[in-house]
């Protein structure tokens, strides 16, 4: 394992295209930075994350559940109240928005925990190279 | 800001340097601060004690008016809550660059505030050993909520939003955290190891965190004017004159922003001051601020005006009685109060000058504190010591224990607040630095 | 140990363990005490008595639940007052279980203490003094007013012991009426007086509503007639705001109008118009009235009859029911003095002429301090009573008498205590047949009436005493639920108090709770004022007990003047007092509230007034429960009120939650006044809406629209966050902002079929909810719905008027359908929708 690491990005940039220049394949290469360079995500043509489905599956399931637990807990004791109907949609509707909300949140922070694969013990316990700093990792043959 | 820095590594370094030279040992002004803090704190968790103890008589309510601090400190922290959101989220989608000043700190006080405002539900209950029975969960005697229950959307909008602003929170902290494992040392390293949980900053991790800030901020955005209209209808459900009008939702947003705006310039004026951040947390900065509170101070006087033009037009025995009773009843004082306090002193904010004071800025956000307190006040009180029957109608009573808790929470709120500005670095470095090298980089 | 061992002992300390917990004490706390065989647990039996809270004598009817009587009933078969009880008899049953009850007697020691002695000591010492004869002094026996065989037992015991029995003692004797009677119809009584029969009543100063006479049975019969009721007072009453027409003369002057009405004295229209300030014509069209009437009815009494001219109107008066022949009917009080009696007996104290004097039941050291200062002259004092009082306190020897109730054998006495009878009984005495009533010849009117004069009536400020509706003369003072229920008009609850009028309160520089100083009765007097509308101005009203320790001038009958020139208020430089009222506000126009012209408008358009909502309505199978009040009949006077506290063991507050608002009446009568000065009195309860705004905004279900109608509340579910109170339009939801502890044994008169109510609960009427599953238990035991009339609430069931019907609405013939269809229907708040079941019926005048 090769490393390399700067203190500011234009030196870090630099030397990821002169790596990528030199036909070293993106798959080998790693980089860590404190803050996110959109310019080396483009060089390592970093996939779009697939956050996304997390997210849409989490909401959905929020808004169903909303719906769900209402109805069904207002259907499995019927009680009037104020001369409104067992099922009363506009309130639910509220219930069913807020756990769209909850639940889509909740399911992006396990989808990003999941996809960035943290928590990482290893990373824990032990102390990271070049931490803090940006860093190219190019794995060796 | 375009000065041509031939090395950022250096600036970088600096931002680090001042940003956790503010975490550390603090000084004596600190630990006064806090004692004071926990002090108020302390006399609040008693007088909750007492009044669980001996009922809710202690609290100064009565038979007309059901309500009274409890939910006025519920629906203040509520509020105060709201601009943390507003400016790491909506700004952020905006893509507004005064928000990096402000929304680490914003982003802990709507933390905390969400946590003070919680308590308050509970704190009025009647019988608080039974909280949970608020909650929808499954038991042998198949008792559930009633979802047409304002309160009850108030449990979900409330518990959601502390979630999700936790969570909104804490992301934004991560890539800090990573810094904060690497400067400090010690046994305190050991905390800032397990938040950071292994945070490297690689390639795919940045791009699954932007993402995820991007869709946190999205959802977040919604959810800050859903809970500011939820608790709203706690009121605008109700039959009771004064309460049950349309316009509470978008007035109650905007208010809840009014107030957290002077909230934060509250918090931040001192904090940059004894920190010693000026130079990240600038005039200019508070400037943007000071127009946001103008602006949603016009918005709150419109609504106060817009209250009184439909109870009169609307010509409804019952708002027209209770309107002038709030204007010149038993409870003027206050709403006149009010009146000074959110609408026309916010109005000196057209002069520029005054907008770039920061004396000036901290006196009148007291102002507006206090006026926006003061709005959920009248509004709760006097709708409901004067509604329908005049029988009926019936001042609360002044309490020193609804006074004790009312401070109680305000000692909490500082007693956090206080510690996160020695745990947690008060502003987001990543962000700075990152704003830093756009600035370099492209142009 | 072997395994064996292990079993055995694990065996036997469970044993043990569970033998502990058969504890007799918890046993006996469970179920009382099975007295007689007719009793069944869980089921109620009706034990006759009379009630003692003033001097009308209403039969009623104790409900005794397992041993325990828990509520009183008006008797339905009692002439008196048929099946109504006002609000005194209903909380006549606490002096049951008071904890100041005297349990066992007392002696007062040498240092001055009482001590317990035993019955057996009690009677030696009692024999022991009667038997001393000391030259120039007598025993004497001074009682309340007693009727029947403990009278009889009264009159015995005196001539067997040689023992003066004094002329009884009432506060309100209504000796002038009593010596004009005698004077006109040779009968030193009270009549009763037959309304029914007349076409008009003029009542002067007689709050026949209130306290007067039989005000329960007054109140039933005004309720069931249409004739024509015109009252003339010179303060403001409950009485006069039910009249048809309420005059306000000057007080003192009526017996001026009287004379004039009955042609009497040659006094002229212009004279009595002068004298009582009203307007001629209104004189000359009342003299006119009088004269058209075929049964009119003259009936004097009160605070007019306690004046100057006191004997002279109730002569006047009693010369009119004569011409007029009125039907009078002559209660058996005959024995009953007035305070006159009571000086001369002070004065024989003071001579030192009685050696054993005897108390039973009253309380002449209250009613003239000056009697208290004399009392030790007696050689021997003995006292008997339920409770000390300040007569019974200065007595050697005090004598526990035991509750009307528990000499039947229904009820398990409290402590040692024995019936009057009885004591006297073992003393030697035996019963009486009924003695005849004295009749005597008529006197001379003509003579009286030539040799008097009315006097002329005073100008300036005056005090007005009257009796209070809730404590009469006092005697109810003892008992905590009549002072948690307001006075009618004023809505004061814990008092003293004087009420004044806006204009007094204006000159006067004073709000509610200011204090007035003045002084009457050799006592000056601090007492904080009550602004009333519609209170005539320069006129202050008290009421007698709130004088206590003061020695009031008598009239020449010997009754207590009720009317004291004022000349000498003051306003003391003292603050004010939180003077605990409950009406937040008494001006109710235009908001749909008491019958006005919103109504008729609605009613008038009722086909374009109908509600619209987006929902379906109620769909109900078998009942839907409601509520029609007729306002017509409702006087207000409370008693409701009383019924729905005990029926429903409502905590008492006491004063200081009171003063903070926060008092739990489910209950309660609102007092509304127009600009005419014209009251309203709007009993107001959960109006069990259809649409109730309370139900959705309850986060825990606690609150529901039952399947019967009813706005449910389930006590045990509630979590206590007050929104539905909030959001009542009424307001008639009541918090428990604190735990309600009882003094012993005032817990034992509990509700057995109500649940109380913890800390942090919302409670509220639900239409006597158990009384409905009684009834409906009852019908389906035998397959059928519940009749109408077969359930009813215990407000309904004690309103001495009858206004308020309930039953099931759905059933076409029931009384309270028919009263909803009325075209007097109005429904309080009606514009919100929330569609309530009580129906409200306008006054006759008003439709």
């Amino acid at each position: 394992m090769k490393r390399f690491t700067f203190d500011d990005t234009e030196p870090f940039l630099a030397k990821l295209r002169e790596l990528l220049a030199t036909g070293t394949p993106v798959e080998r290469i790693e980089v860590a930075t404190p803050f996110p360079v959109h310019e080396a995500l483009l060089l390592l043509k970093t996939p779009v994350s697939r956050l996304k489905f997390f997210t849409f599956t989490g909401a959905l399931t929020g808004f169903c559940a909303g719906f769900a637990l209402t109805i069904y807990s207002a259907t499995s004791w019927p009680m009037s109240h104020g001369g409104k109907p067992i099922v009363s949609l506009p309130p639910f509707m509220i219930i069913a928005f807020e756990l769209t909300i909850l639940l889509g949140a909740v399911a992006s922070l396990l989808g990003f925990l999941y996809l960035a694969r943290v928590p990482a013990p290893k990373y824990i316990l032990t102390s990271i190279e070049a931490d803090g700093k940006f860093a190219i990792f190019v794995e060796e043959l | 800001m375009k000065t041509e820095p031939v090395n950022n590594a250096a600036y970088y370094e600096q931002v680090e340097a001042d940003v956790f030279a503010a975490m550390q040992k603090p000084r004596a002004t600190y630990w006064l601060a806090l004692a004071i803090s926990l002090t108020c704190f302390g006399i609040g968790l008693a007088c909750w004690g007492w009044q669980i103890f001996s009922g809710m008589h202690v609290s100064g309510k009565n038979n007309p008016v059901g309500w009274y601090m409890y939910i006025t400190d519920f629906v203040f922290w509520v509020g105060i809550a709201h601009s943390g959101t507003l400016i790491s989220a909506v700004l952020f989608l905006f893509r507004a660059k005064f928000r990096k000043a402000f929304n680490r700190s914003a982003e802990a006080m709507t933390v905390i505030a969400v946590m003070t405002a919680g308590l308050f539900p509970l704190i009025h209950l009647g019988r608080v050993w039974f909280f949970y029975w608020l909650m929808p969960y499954p038991n042998q005697r198949l008792l559930w909520v009633n979802f047409r229950s304002p309160l009850v959307w108030d449990v979900f909008a409330v518990s959601t939003y502390f979630t999700v602003s936790a969570v909104f929170f804490y992301i934004g902290l991560l890539p800090d955290l990573a810094i904060a494992r690497r400067r400090i040392t010690g046994i305190r390293q050991w905390f800032y190891r397990i938040l950071s949980i292994g945070w490297r900053g690689t390639a795919k991790q940045w791009s699954h965190y932007e993402k995820l800030y991007g869709f946190l901020a999205a959802f977040a955005t919604p959810l800050v004017i859903s809970v500011h209209s939820v608790v709203s209808w706690d009121f605008a459900m109700s039959v009771i004159p004064g309460w049950h009008t349309t316009i509470f939702a978008p007035y109650f947003v905007a208010g809840a922003i009014f107030s957290g705006c002077a909230m934060v310039i509250t918090l931040v004026v001192p904090m940059r001051k004894i920190l010693g951040i000026e130079q990240y947390i600038t005039v200019d900065h508070f400037e943007s601020i000071a127009k946001l509170l103008l602006f949603t101070s016009m918005i709150v006087g419109y609504a106060y005006i817009l209250e009184y033009a439909m109870a009169f037009y609307g010509g409804n025995v019952f708002e027209t009685a209770h309107f002038m009773f709030r204007m010149l009843g038993d409870f003027r004082k206050p709403y006149w109060l009010m009146c000074f306090c959110n609408v026309l002193l916010p109005l000196t904010l057209f002069i520029r000058k005054l907008r770039r004071n920061l004396v000036y800025l901290f006196v009148l956000s007291l102002f507006v504190n206090v006026g926006m307190w003061l709005e959920r006040f009248v509004i709760i009180v006097t709708s409901l010591a004067h509604d329908f029957d005049p029988y009926a109608w019936g001042n609360p009573n002044w309490s020193w224990v609804a006074i004790g808790i009312t401070v109680g929470s305000f000692g909490m709120f500082f007693t956090f607040f206080l510690i996160f500005v020695k745990v947690l670095p008060v502003l987001s470095v990543t962000e700075l630095k990152e704003e830093r090298a756009h600035e370099t980089l492209h142009i | 140990m072997n395994r064996r061992d292990f079993f055995r002992i694990l065996g036997a300390s469970t044993g043990a363990a569970v033998a502990t917990a058969c504890d007799q004490k918890v046993a006996s706390k469970l179920v009382s005490q099975l007295t007689t065989p007719r009793l069944l647990p869980g089921e109620a039996e009706f034990v006759r008595s009379t009630c003692r809270e003033c001097s009308a004598g209403c039969g009623v009817l104790a409900k005794v639940r397992d041993g325990r009587p828990v509520k009183l009933e008006g008797d339905p078969d009692n002439p008196v007052n048929r099946g109504a009880l006002c609000m005194r008899g209903q909380a006549g049953l606490s002096r049951l279980y008071h904890p100041n009850r005297l349990r066992a007697p007392q002696l007062r020691g040498t240092t001055g203490e009482f001590q317990t002695i035993s019955w057996d000591e009690a009677f030696a010492i009692l024999n022991g003094a009667l038997g001393k004869n000391i030259t120039g002094r007598r025993h004497i026996f001074l009682s309340e007013r007693t009727t029947g065989s403990v009278s009889g037992f009264i009159e015995d015991f005196c001539q067997k012991r040689n023992i003066e029995r004094r002329p009884e003692l009432e506060l309100y004797s209504h000796a002038a009426l009593r010596q004009a009677n005698a004077l006109v119809f040779g009968r030193h009584a009270l009549p009763v007086y037959d309304v029914k029969q007349a076409d008009l009543l003029i009542t002067f100063g007689a709050d026949v509503i209130e306290t007067f006479l039989n005000p329960v049975q007054f109140a039933q019969d005004l309720a069931a007639t249409k004739l024509k009721w015109i009252h003339l007072e010179p303060h403001l009453s409950l009485t006069g705001v039910n009249a048809d027409e309420r005059l306000v003369v000057r007080a003192g002057s009526e017996a001026w109008l009287l004379a004039f009405l009955a042609g009497e004295l040659g006094v002229t229209a212009a004279q009595a118009a002068e004298q009582t300030g009203l307007k001629l014509s209104r004189i000359t069209e009342l003299a006119e009235r009088l004269k058209k009437a075929k049964n009119p009815l003259v009936i004097a009494g009160g605070v007019t009859t306690a004046t100057e001219n006191g004997l002279l109107a109730a002569v006047l008066s009693a010369v009119l029911q004569e011409k007029h022949h009125a039907p009078l009917t002559w209660a058996d009080d005959d024995r009953v003095g007035s305070l006159a009696d009571v000086v001369e007996l002070e004065q024989q104290l003071a001579d030192g002429k009685v050696s054993v004097a005897f108390f039973h039941n009253t309380d002449p050291v209250t009613y003239r301090p000056s009697f208290g200062a004399v009392l030790g002259k007696a050689s021997f004092r003995v006292g008997f009573g339920d409770m000390l009082n300040p007569t019974l306190a200065g007595c050697d020897l005090v004598l526990p008498l035991s509750h009307a109730l528990e000499e039947d054998g229904a009820v398990k006495p409290f402590g040692d205590t024995q019936s009057l009878a009885g004591i006297l009984q073992k003393l030697g005495a035996e019963a009486r047949p009924k003695q005849a009533p004295v009749i005597q010849p008529p006197g001379d009117v003509r003579k009286f009436l030539a040799n008097i004069k009315p006097t002329p009536v005073r100008a300036g400020r005056t005090l007005v005493i009257t009796p209070s509706i809730r404590t009469f003369d006092g005697r109810g003072e003892c008992l905590p639920l009549l002072s948690e229920i307001p006075d009618p008009l004023t809505t004061v609850t814990y008092g003293p108090w004087v009420t004044i009028s806006e204009q007094d309160a204006e000159t006067l520089s004073l709000k509610d709770g200011g204090i007035v100083g003045f002084a009457v009765g050799g006592r000056s007097f601090n007492l904080p004022v009550r602004v009333m509308p519609a209170q005539p101005v320069g006129v202050f009203t008290v009421q007698r007990p709130f004088l206590n320790g003061a020695s009031l001038p008598l009239t020449v009958t010997g009754e207590e003047i009720s009317v004291w020139p004022l000349d000498a208020i003051a306003v003391p430089a003292v603050p004010a007092v939180a003077l605990p009222f409950l009406s937040g506000g008494m001006h109710a126009e235009g908001r749909g509230i008491v019958p006005g012209l919103e109504h008729k408008h609605e009613h008038e358009h009722k086909a374009e007034h109908v509600n619209k909502t987006l929902y379906p309505p109620h769909e109900y199978k078998n009942y839907r429960w409601a509520m029609a009040i007729d306002l017509d009949r409702c006087t207000g006077c409370g008693a409701c009120v009383a019924a729905c506290y005990v029926e429903n063991n409502i905590p008492l507050v006491g004063r200081d939650e009171h003063v903070a608002g926060r008092e739990m009446s489910w209950l309660r009568i609102e007092p509304f006044v127009n600009d005419a000065g014209d009251f309203e009195m709007l009993p107001m309860m959960c109006q069990q809406c259809d649409n109730a705004p309370c139900e959705p905004v309850c986060p825990v279900n606690a609150t529901y629209h039952n399947p019967e109608g009813l706005n449910a509340q389930v006590y045990n579910r509630c979590v206590g966050t007050r929104y539905c109170s909030n959001n009542c339009p009424y307001k008639v939801r009541r918090f428990n902002w604190i735990d309600h502890p009882v003094a012993q044994p005032l817990d034992l008169m509990f509700n057995p079929d109500v649940s109380k109510r913890p800390k942090g609960v919302m409670e509220k009427c639900t239409f006597c909810v158990h009384r409905i599953v009684r009834a409906k238990d009852h019908a389906k035991d035998e397959k059928r719905l519940v009749h109408d009339g077969e359930v009813t609430t215990a407000c309904a069931q004690t309103c001495p008027a009858q206004a308020i019907v309930f039953g099931n609405i759905l059933d076409e013939q029931s009384h309270v359908h028919q009263q909803a269809k009325s075209d007097r229907t109005y429904r309080v708040l009606e514009e919100l929708g929330v569609e309530p079941a009580v129906y409200y019926l306008t006054s006759r005048s008003e439709s």
